[in-house]
C-alpha cells in the first residue's frame, strides 16, 4: 500500500494487483465470493476466520497464497510483493495488527483511530468485505446471498479506484451491465503521508526520488500528457486514468488577511471568518495520465 | 469601518460610546484608558465580536446576548497591551451566514482573546488596532467541519535534513 499518493484518485499498483485478484474466471471468482461470504470480521470468533476472505486465498494456484506468486507480485520501486502489499492493507487500512508468530488481531478498541487514517475510526474490513462482496454478486449476476452456480460463463470486469480525501471511508459500488464493467470506488479519509502534488505534471523520472519526502508525479510507465494534433494514439489505449486539472495550484498571498489570519492587526470590526487555504488554479488546464508507480495505470493494465 | 457598522458599534458599546468617541483619535491616551478601566476594554472587546458573533448565530441565554468576558484573565499585556478573553455561547441555527454553510442546529461556544495595542495602521497611522485570537479550529469541529490533511505541495526535491 502506497504510503502516499500524489494524486488525488488512484489504481496504482496496489489496487491493480487487487484488480487482478478479482478478475478470474467465473468459477474462480465464485470460489472467492464463498470465501467472502463466509469471513465475519472482527465479528469472527477468531482473527483468521474473520479474515479468512484475504488470507486464505482460493485454491486456483495450488497450495501457494495468490499474493505470494511470483508472477502477482508487484514490481514497484519499493519492491513490494504481493504478500506486503496485503498486509499493508490489512495493517494500515484494516487497522488489525499481526504478532511475530503471524496471529491476526482484530484493531485495538483503545486506539481513537483505524489503521493509518487521520480523524477516522470504522470498520474500514467490513466496509471493503461487503463492497467486494457485492461487486463480485453483480459480476457474477448473483443477487445478495444467491447460491445459484454457474452462471455467468463470462462474469463483468470488476475495476477499482481510490479517491482521497473524505471525511469518513465508504465505497461505491457501480454496476454498468451494458459496459460489462463493476466500478468499485473507495472512498478514504487521508492517512499518514498523504500528501497531494500541487501538479499533475510530472518532473521526476521516479514517483518517488532519492531525498524526496513524499511521492510525486513521475514519468515512469504510462504517463502521458495530452495534446491537441499531439497525441495519436491516445484514443487507443487500452487503460488510463486522464485528470484535467490546471497545470499548477498556488495559495494566493493577495487574499484579504481576514480570510486566513484574523490574529493580524486591524481596526474595529474589521475581522471575519478564516477560509484556511484558498487554491488557485494557475496555468493552463492539462489532461495528464499518470504513470503507475504514482497512482495512474499502464496501458495494459500490468503491475505496476 | 462603515456608517452603518459605527452606528452598530456605539450602540453595541452603549454608555461608553462617549468614550470611544473622545479618545479613538488619540491612541495613547485611548490605550492609556484601555489599561486602567477594565469595564471600557471589556465593553470594546463586547461591540467589536459580538455583532458578528451574532450574526453567524443565536445567543443562547447565558451573559450579555451570549457573550461574556472572564476579567481574572484579562488585563494588561506587557506595558502597552491590554487583553480580554471572552466566549459566545450560541446556537448554529442561521442557513448561509457562517461561511455559506447550512444551519446545522449545533450548539457552539466560541473562544477568543482580543489584544488591544497601538499599532500602524495599512494607511501608515498609529491607531489602537486589534488581534483576535479565536480557536476557530475548535469552532470547526464543534460544527462538524474537518480538516483536509492532505497537504498540497509542490514537487521539488528537497535537500535532505
Amino acid at each position: 500500500m502506497p504510503m502516499g499518493m500524489p494524486y488525488h484518485l488512484e489504481k496504482g499498483p496496489t489496487l491493480r494487483l487487487l484488480e487482478l485478484y478479482l478478475n478470474r474466471s467465473a468459477g474462480e471468482m465464485q470460489q472467492l465470493l464463498d470465501k467472502l461470504r463466509a469471513s465475519k470480521g472482527a465479528a469472527a470468533a477468531s482473527p483468521k476466520a474473520g479474515l479468512e476472505w484475504i488470507l486464505d486465498d482460493p485454491p486456483t494456484v495450488g497450495g501457494q497464497s495468490w499474493w505470494a506468486n511470483p508472477q502477482m507480485a508487484a514490481r514497484d520501486p519499493q519492491n513490494l510483493g504481493g504478500l506486503t502489499l496485503r498486509n499493508d492493507l490489512i495493517t494500515k487500512w484494516f487497522g488489525w495488527t499481526v504478532d511475530t508468530a503471524g496471529v491476526w488481531s482484530g484493531p485495538d478498541p483503545n486506539k481513537p483511530t483505524t489503521g493509518y487514517w487521520i480523524g477516522y475510526r470504522g470498520d474500514v474490513e467490513a466496509i471493503v468485505r461487503r463492497a467486494l462482496t457485492w461487486s463480485l454478486e453483480l459480476a457474477l449476476g448473483l443477487d445478495p446471498g444467491e447460491t445459484k452456480r454457474g452462471r455467468p460463463k463470462d462474469p463483468l470486469t470488476i475495476e477499482l479506484f481510490w479517491k482521497c480525501p473524505a471525511p469518513w471511508f465508504e465505497a461505491w459500488v457501480v454496476p454498468r451491465r451494458d459496459l460489462r464493467c463493476v466500478t468499485v470506488l473507495l472512498v478514504t479519509p487521508s492517512h499518514l503521508g498523504s500528501n497531494v502534488s500541487e501538479t499533475p505534471l510530472a518532473t521526476s523520472m521516479v514517483t518517488r526520488p532519492p531525498n524526496s519526502l513524499h511521492p510525486v508525479p513521475s514519468t515512469e510507465a504510462d504517463y502521458e500528457v495530452l495534446t491537441t494534433n499531439g497525441s495519436p494514439g491516445a484514443s487507443d489505449r487500452r487503460q488510463a486514468m486522464w485528470v484535467v486539472t490546471h497545470a499548477d495550484h498556488k495559495t494566493d498571498p493577495n487574499l484579504p488577511k481576514i480570510t486566513t489570519n484574523t490574529a493580524a492587526t486591524a481596526d474595529f470590526l474589521e475581522w471575519g471568518i478564516p477560509q484556511l487555504s484558498i487554491y488557485n488554479g494557475t496555468d493552463p488546464v492539462v489532461i495528464v495520465s499518470p504513470s503507475a508507480p504514482a497512482g495512474g495505470v499502464r496501458e495494459d493494465g500490468a503491475v505496476p | 469601518m462603515t456608517e452603518e457598522e459605527e452606528a452598530m458599534f456605539l450602540e453595541e458599546l452603549g454608555g461608553f460610546a462617549g468614550d470611544y468617541l473622545g479618545l479613538r483619535d488619540d491612541p495613547e491616551a485611548f490605550l492609556s484608558a484601555i489599561l486602567e478601566n477594565g469595564e471600557l476594554r471589556e465593553a470594546l472587546a463586547r461591540a467589536d465580536t459580538s455583532p458578528l458573533l451574532r450574526s453567524w448565530f443565536t445567543p443562547r441565554d447565558e451573559g450579555e446576548g451570549g457573550w461574556v468576558a472572564d476579567s481574572q484573565r484579562s488585563g494588561a499585556i506587557g506595558k502597552s497591551a491590554a487583553g480580554t478573553e471572552w466566549s459566545f455561547l450560541g446556537v448554529h441555527d442561521q442557513n448561509e451566514t457562517f461561511n455559506g454553510i447550512r444551519a446545522t442546529g449545533r450548539e457552539v461556544e466560541v473562544r477568543g482573546y482580543t489584544l488591544m495595542s497601538i499599532e500602524p495602521t495599512d494607511e501608515g497611522e498609529s491607531r489602537v488596532q486589534l488581534r483576535r485570537y479565536v480557536d476557530w479550529v475548535g469552532l470547526y469541529g464543534q460544527l462538524g467541519l474537518s480538516v483536509n490533511w492532505r497537504v498540497p505541495l509542490p514537487h521539488e526535491v528537497p535537500d535532505l535534513p
